[in-house]
């Protein structure tokens, strides 16, 4: 099923296990050498900013070579049968993109892994899928709810490229197809849907990332953990926007026409205002409690959007204290338990955890740090006079997107 | 654990060691030492931005008094704490004891520079002639503390404030589309502040004075001496030839330092900089520009092919063996 060599994806694996036993002084400086020797990672897999590079410019070539074919062909057909034209050259990149995505991954000099090129080509493949099937179906021409075709369509043909190439962002795409293929339907049931959506939501997210739960851990699956842990973060965040008081109050008035009274609320507000601030606490409390870090990020990560609900309903006007509120909250949150965990507790500990520290050195820090701040002077607009200025006004834009 | 048994098939660890290891696997403790610090940085930021604005918004009413004083006396606090359990400097790359260490000192900084702003726009104290001061003053305070507690996050600050004071705006990603120089003095500004941090960040790793910084102002000095160059290039094509000696130097520099951020900016900006000259070049030789949209694709296609090969050989290009 999987494209990329078996044996040489446990390779890469191996050798990554073994740099951290390595580093923990488990394995003797003879005996790395010997796993680096018989392990070899016969994959090209190169550093982030080169597969940056390395995506970027594949993409500008295969638009290119799409616009002399374009160009060239055009003129030939001329402007009668554009629309054919259009889902013919679609096809018929789809497949050229795949063939030379398989072709490279199977070349035996330089055998493709996460190289940027490989998903630059697999990304466009989809692209270029799904562009035909939305001139097919003239998905333009009809509203989006109309639709559901496309969607179920693409559900295999996304599944079969997340599995072959085992892709986490096409995982994500696939699993968001099927929630759109399944609010499309249940859409169609008519009256009754407004009531069972949001709850229709919650289920099949705990079916998700139950099948997910049972199949990550498969000695015979393991090529696909990440794909699994992928599928179970979206069905996590899922599950809680299903619930969401913000989504449930703007899609029932989107959707289904709901009218809110001044001073009323929607049905049932209570249970989504307390679901809204109850579920991200509870993943964090389950992923500190399980040592999974997928509930704690996706928890910490849905804490924000709780917040921004919040906020948004029961605003008061002043972004500024929130800012300076929520700002002191994190500080003394963090600081004190950083101070709990001074010594570990519960398994859990504030210590680094080198294999992890590995990717985030203090360079991407200070990055950020330059890049959050040069909005930070002009918050303030510190002189009084800015025309003197090399870039007064430019700098009043940059504050205020971050506002 | 599975994978620690094929290194045991293969007879590269006995029994004793596969059984260290998985007991290593299982009794693994659980980090969360990052979320942690990202949660008590994003604190400081949101806190130090909250105040600024608070500042700002509040400068007529009556509270602004209570305001200021506070955030005097937080950010005289926080200097204190830090001045006080600071080790001692050195040229070399310093741990602080206390993980907070870092977050406090940045958090004094960054109220410095709103109570600075805070009291040059109320108070106008260095009045409209010097009002560049309000900058200076913060960004020179701000490159001290950075050097004394080794902290390259507030060097970064400290830098932006400098270009910002002789009229740039510095932002390391960013750069590229906003584009921020409007004129040809300020391109040869910018180009001379890139040299001039160039300059130091060699002087700085051949005299061994905090040797580590030199990522944080080689990625200032590529960002400005390219980008500024780009606007000359724009200008007058003969500037091609000052981006060349950089590019080849921050591609070598790259690779020997595993840095490869630096191959990926010195490859665009070169690239976006071949192609402009090459495409203005034949457009004032030929201007019909018919045959040019062919062309343009054919050297598309090419020139990303050649850029693609490049960086995947770029080891054997350059003839360095590793």
């Amino acid at each position: 099923m999987i494209a990329y060599k078996k044996s040489s994806l446990d390779k890469v694996q191996v050798l990554r296990k073994a740099k951290s036993w390595f580093r923990h002084r488990l394995l003797s400086n003879e005996q790395f050498q010997a796993v680096e020797n018989q392990f070899a990672n016969p994959f090209y897999t190169p550093n982030i900013f080169v597969k940056i590079g390395l995506f970027l410019f594949a993409l500008f070539l295969i638009s290119s070579a799409i616009g002399l074919y374009t160009i060239t062909f055009s003129n030939l057909i001329g402007n009668s049968d554009s629309n054919t034209f259009f889902n013919f050259s679609s096809l018929l990149f789809t497949v050229v993109c795949f063939a030379i995505l398989e072709l490279l991954i199977k070349n035996p000099d330089k055998q493709l892994y996460n190289s940027g090129i490989d998903e630059a080509l697999l990304y466009l493949g989809i692209s270029f899928f799904f562009s035909a099937l939305v001139s097919i179906f003239k998905v333009f021409d009809t509203s989006f709810l109309e639709n559901v075709g496309v969607f179920i369509i693409m559900c295999p043909f996304l599944f079969f490229a997340a599995a072959r190439y085992a892709d986490r962002l096409i995982t994500i795409f696939f699993t968001l197809c099927i929630y759109t293929v399944l609010f499309l339907l249940i859409l169609k049931l008519g009256a009754i849907a407004k009531l069972i959506m949001p709850f229709c939501f919650m289920v099949v997210s705990v079916v998700i990332y139950e099948i997910s739960e049972k199949y990550k851990s498969k000695e015979e699956l393991r090529f696909w953990t990440e794909c699994f842990a992928t599928l179970q973060s979206v069905a996590l965040m899922l599950f809680y926007l299903a619930g969401n008081y913000f989504v449930i109050r703007e899609a029932s008035i989107e959707y289904f026409g709901l009218q809110i009274p001044k001073g009323g609320d929607i049905p049932l507000a209570f249970f989504f205002y307390l679901f809204t601030a109850v579920v991200p606490l509870l993943y964090i409390f389950w992923g500190l409690r399980k040592k999974q870090k997928l509930q704690l990020w996706v928890g910490l990560v849905l804490v924000a959007a709780s917040i921004l609900t919040f906020k948004y309903y029961f605003s008061l006007g002043h972004p500024e204290i929130t800012l300076t509120i929520v700002g002191a909250v994190m500080m003394l949150l963090a600081y004190f338990s950083i101070r709990y965990l001074k010594s570990p507790k519960h398994g859990i500990t504030f210590d680094e955890d080198e294999d992890e520290s590995e990717y985030l050195n203090s360079n991407t820090e200070a990055i950020i740090i330059a890049q959050n701040m040069s909005a930070q002077p002009d918050g303030v607009d510190m002189n009084t006079n800015a025309e003197g200025f090399g870039g007064g006004s430019s700098g009043g834009g940059g504050a205020g997107s971050s506002y | 654990m599975k994978y620690a048994k094929r290194i045991h098939e293969n007879g590269i660890i006995n029994d004793e060691e596969l059984r260290k290891i998985n007991a290593f696997e299982a009794g693994k403790l659980f980090s969360v030492h990052w979320e942690l610090r990202t949660i008590l940085y994003l604190g400081v930021l949101l806190l130090s931005s909250g105040i600024g604005v608070l500042l700002y918004k509040n400068i007529e009413t009556i509270g602004h008094q209570v305001i200021i004083i506070s955030v005097a006396i937080a950010c005289f606090t926080c200097f204190f704490y830090a001045f006080k359990n600071a080790k001692n400097y050195s040229p070399y790359q310093v741990k602080q004891v206390s993980p907070f260490f870092d977050y406090i000192i940045l958090l004094a900084c960054l109220l410095l520079v709103s109570f600075v702003a805070y009291i040059q726009f109320q108070y106008s104290v260095f009045g409209a002639q010097y009002y560049w001061l309000a900058t200076m003053l913060p960004s020179v305070a701000l490159l001290f503390c950075a050097y004394y507690f080794d902290h390259k996050g507030i060097l970064s600050i400290a830098i932006t404030g400098l270009a910002s004071t002789i009229g740039l705006r510095v932002v390391p990603i960013q750069f590229l589309d906003r584009m921020d120089f409007d004129n040809i003095a300020l391109a040869f500004t910018g180009i001379a502040f890139g040299v001039l941090l160039f300059v130091w960040a060699i002087l700085s790793v051949h005299k061994s004075i905090k040797k580590h910084f030199d990522f944080t102002y080689h990625n200032f000095a590529i960002n400005l001496i390219m980008a500024a160059s780009l606007v000359l290039l724009f200008e007058n094509k003969a500037a091609i030839i000052l981006m060349a000696p950089f590019s080849y130097y921050y591609i070598r520099y790259a690779i020997k330092s595993q840095s490869f951020w630096f191959l990926l900016l010195a490859t665009i900006y070169s690239y976006i900089a071949i192609t402009y000259t090459i495409f203005s070049t034949l457009l004032s030789l030929d201007n019909s520009g018919d045959g040019l949209l062919t062309f343009g694709m054919f050297y598309t296609i090419g020139s990303c092919a050649g850029v693609i090969l490049f960086f995947i050989n770029h080891r054997k290009i350059l003839g360095l063996k590793k």
